[in-house]
This record gives C-alpha cells, sequence and structure tokens, in this order.
C-alpha cells in the first residue's frame, strides 16, 4: 500500500510542478496585460467588485452602523464638555448667520441688476458609501450608485460641506471614489483671497499638500481652497478646504469634509464642458471653400 | 461511499472559503475612511504627542497570507495551490492591487513554505514563525522589484513596512487560532489518516 502511493506522488509530482507553473504565468500575464492595457483590466475590476461587494451589504451596513453607534456611545463622556463648546459656537454662528442672509440679499439685488445667467445648475445623486478600499495604501470608498443611476467617470463627489473626490471606476450598480488624499489624486484648485491656481495632490496623508504654487508668499494658513475647474474635469468653486502649514513649512489642505466619517456622498452630474475649437466664423471667415476654388480661378485670369 | 479523508479536507477548503469571505468583509467595512498621519517618518521624528497616537488607526495585517502560509506548513492538503491562487486573485482586485502579482508571490511563497512543511513538522515555533518572516520579507522586496521593473508608482515603504509589523505579530495569532479553534494542527510523526495510510 505505502509504496503504491509513493509510485502514485512519483507520477503526480512533475504533473504538479508544470500546474504550479502554469498558474504562476497566467498570473503573471494577466498582471502585464494590466500594465499594458490597464483601462480595459480596471474595467474587469470595476464589474467584479460591483458582483461582488453588494453581496456584503447585508454585513456591512449593520456592522458600519453599529461602529459608528460605538462611536457615538464614547462621545457621550465627553458630553458635558462639548455642550459647552457647541453653545460657544452656535453664539459665533449666529452672528455669521446674520451676516449671510444680508449678504445673500445683496447678493440676490446685484444678480437681478446684472441679469447674470449662473453657471448650470448641478444636479446631483446621492449614494451610500458600502465599502472602503481594504488596503492602506489606497484611499478610496464605493458607492452604491453606479451607471444604472447614469453615474460617469470624473464626476465630482462631496459630502454636506466640501469636496471629498471623483468618481473613478463605474460598475452597474456601484462606482468607486478616488478620496482626495490617495495618491494617484489629483485636482485643480485656486486659493481664494490671492486667486492663485494649484494642484492638490493626494499623498495618502490627511492633509494633501498643495504642488504647482506660483507665488506661495502670496498664501497664509487659513485661505479658502476651492477648485480651479481647469481642464474642464470639475465644475469650479467647490470647496476644498483651507490652506495649513506644515511643521516643513509645507503648504497643506486641512480638508472641509469629513473624512472621519464618510456616510452619504453627493455625486454632482458635471455637464460636459463645451470646447470652443473652431476659430469663430465671425472673425475668420469660411476658410476651406475659397482655397480649393482660387487655382482654378487663378488660370482663368491669367 | 465518500472517501472520510476527503470528505474531510473538503470541509477545510469550503472553512478556508468561508474564512478568506470574512476577512474580505472586514477588511472593506468602511471604519478607516480617514487615512492616517502616523506612519509616516515625518509624525514619528516629529510629534510624539499621546493625543496622536490615540488617533492612529492601526493598519489592518495581511491576515489572509497568515492564513494561507500557517495552514500550508500544517496541513499542505488543506491548501491546495488552485485554492491558494483563486482567492488571492479575487484578494488583488478587491483590493485594488495591480492584478495577479501578489497572487503569483503568494503562489510562489507558500510553494516553498509546502516544499519544507515535512521538515518544519520537528521544529519548534520560533524558527517556523522566522521562516514565514522571512518569506513575507522576499514577498515585500518581490512586490516591489517587480513594480520597480514595470515603472508603476510603489506604496510608501514607510506603510509597506508597518504592514509587514502588523502580519508578522499577527502571525502567531491566526497560528493559535487555527490551531486552536480549528484544529489545523501539525501532523504528528507516524500519525495515520483514516484508512490507515501514513500521511
Amino acid at each position: 500500500m505505502a509504496r503504491n502511493r509513493n509510485t502514485h506522488t512519483h507520477y503526480t509530482r512533475p504533473i504538479r510542478r508544470i500546474l504550479v507553473g502554469l498558474l504562476l504565468f497566467v498570473m503573471l500575464a494577466l498582471f502585464l496585460l494590466w500594465r499594458i492595457d490597464s483601462p480595459r483590466v480596471e474595467r474587469f475590476r470595476a464589474a467584479l467588485v460591483d458582483k461582488f461587494v453588494p453581496g456584503f451589504e447585508w454585513a456591512l451596513v449593520p456592522v458600519t452602523a453599529g461602529a459608528g453607534m460605538v462611536d457615538d456611545f464614547r462621545s457621550y463622556q465627553k458630553i458635558y464638555e462639548q455642550n459647552q463648546e457647541l453653545r460657544r459656537e452656535l453664539q459665533r454662528l449666529k452672528s455669521w448667520k446674520e451676516a449671510a442672509v444680508q449678504l445673500e440679499q445683496q447678493n440676490a439685488k446685484l444678480l437681478a441688476l446684472n441679469s447674470v445667467r449662473l453657471d448650470p445648475k448641478l444636479t446631483s445623486v446621492s449614494g451610500v458609501v458600502l465599502a472602503d478600499s481594504g488596503s492602506p495604501f489606497r484611499q478610496s470608498v464605493l458607492l452604491n450608485v453606479g451607471s444604472r443611476d447614469g453615474v460617469k467617470d470624473g464626476w465630482a463627489t462631496m459630502d454636506g460641506l466640501g469636496l471629498v473626490g471623483r468618481i473613478s471606476g463605474v460598475g452597474k450598480n456601484t462606482a468607486r471614489v478616488i478620496l482626495l488624499t490617495d495618491s494617484n489624486s489629483r485636482i485643480p484648485v485656486t486659493i481664494q483671497p490671492s486667486g492663485q491656481r494649484a494642484i492638490l495632490e493626494g499623498d495618502n496623508s490627511a492633509r494633501p499638500p498643495i504642488e504647482f504654487l506660483e507665488k506661495p508668499e502670496l498664501v497664509r494658513p487659513g485661505d479658502r481652497v476651492v477648485t480651479s475647474g481647469d481642464g474642464g474635469v470639475f465644475p469650479s468653486g467647490l470647496l476644498v478646504g483651507q490652506v495649513a502649514k506644515d511643521s516643513d513649512r509645507r503648504l497643506r489642505v486641512q480638508l472641509a469634509a469629513d473624512y472621519e466619517r464618510l456616510d452619504f456622498l453627493r455625486v454632482l452630474r458635471s455637464r460636459k464642458v463645451e470646447i470652443i475649437s473652431d476659430p469663430g466664423a465671425l472673425l475668420v471667415g469660411k476658410p476651406p471653400t475659397p482655397v480649393i476654388e482660387s487655382p482654378a480661378e487663378e488660370n482663368n485670369d491669367g | 461511499m465518500v472517501d472520510p479523508a476527503l470528505s474531510k479536507r473538503w470541509l477545510y477548503w469550503l472553512l478556508f472559503i468561508a474564512l478568506s469571505y470574512l476577512i474580505f468583509l472586514i477588511q472593506l467595512i468602511p471604519l478607516q475612511t480617514m487615512s492616517s498621519d502616523c506612519y509616516s517618518p515625518n509624525f514619528i521624528s516629529g510629534n510624539w504627542g499621546l493625543s496622536g497616537l490615540i488617533s492612529c488607526n492601526l493598519i489592518m495585517p495581511d491576515l489572509l497570507v497568515c492564513l494561507c502560509f500557517a495552514w500550508v506548513l500544517r496541513r499542505p492538503d488543506y491548501m491546495p495551490v488552485l485554492l491558494i491562487a483563486a482567492v488571492m486573485l479575487v484578494a488583488d482586485m478587491l483590493f485594488l492591487r495591480p492584478p495577479g502579482l501578489m497572487a503569483a508571490l503568494v503562489v510562489i511563497g507558500s510553494e516553498f513554505l509546502r516544499s519544507r512543511a515535512n521538515v518544519m513538522r520537528e521544529l519548534p515555533f520560533m524558527l517556523e514563525w522566522a521562516l514565514v518572516t522571512g518569506v513575507l520579507v522576499a514577498l515585500l522586496l518581490g512586490y516591489r522589484l517587480a513594480l520597480i521593473i514595470v515603472m508603476q508608482p510603489r506604496p510608501s515603504l514607510w506603510l509597506s513596512l508597518t504592514l509587514l509589523l502588523t502580519t508578522t505579530a499577527a502571525y502567531p495569532l491566526v497560528v493559535a487560532f487555527s490551531r486552536y479553534v480549528l484544529g489545523v494542527r501539525k501532523i504528528a510523526p507516524g500519525e495515520v489518516d483514516a484508512l490507515g495510510h501514513r500521511i
């Protein structure tokens, strides 16, 4: 009996080795395919996640809610301090509210005087966060809205307070949001009082740095950072956060969105930006037709 | 009649799939949407305040790899290579890693350990732990090397090292869990299976 088994292993071992080799080959080929033709494989990944993760929803939603409750419960310990703090904040906010109402009235009057047509109105789809990226190297969340709801790649995503990220990867029922903190995220921004353009580069830290700033001396900590809309990727004027200075004097952005608790996110339906490509008939006229006919006319003349 | 040894093996295959589902679930739960600054060298050199430490999120160890290696060293027949490859490939896809690379590396690592499972049977646990740590380091190096070769951006070294540390620390726990709760223990010398064959 024992000898039988031995001959058996003698027989199967080379076959097994070939099988393992084949398996490795297939997986490395998949890796190379991903390197060469990333969009196709990423689309496959989005489809797979789309199949896989909503199946977890029954478990993900109650567990997340439970964890949130535990967090809330912990905060009861500090309830008195929190109450005091909220009172103070309320006082401050009341004065702000007064200012805001006045400004809004003034703004409405001025707009009416100018009869300005505002930016195409932004409509939005709201989604619930289903899952995060599952690895510490990536910062992204999965929403439960997808191509079924008309979500497209590249749309901006906000929570109630500020910009959270952009859609990258849409499945039928799910869409992935690359957060501003992800190391692949690059967003064109304007820094408000000085009006300087810059790029917000995610680097996996909670406060992403500001890069490509022309005159850093004009920017002060506390300045507002909003999206600039350069490149036609994002609608402009969405609040991103405030400038903060790092310990090594690097400018970073304290994000306005509450990244600690991302539950419901709004995906802004951005309209396709119309690109002006032709020179404009009024200025230049119609170029093509005279060019073709002119040689014949010249011949006739001569 | 169903071979009892085979049916038991089937049971453990299903158990492994169920466990990996559970691990996916735990990792995907959106509790840590905040990226923590605690794992950058900047933080370490800078302010080591107590409040800063508390606000740190613990990085989740790579439990799936731990489980793979622990089982391969104990019962190689419970972890067929196809199962490892399939589960790791799904993990690659779900966790947004380059698909196939980590799966291939884990398969290589598990084959390396599988060929040494017989020898490791008689050695103490500390040696096994050291060997597994060595394999994990090799995985990390291989992963980064492959990404360098195809010129892809690599995850931050600091974060990878922290992950390596937590994974290494989690390994004994995973071993204890599979030994005492799931009953995946090393085959004693001379132990026979249900039909009386030497395993």
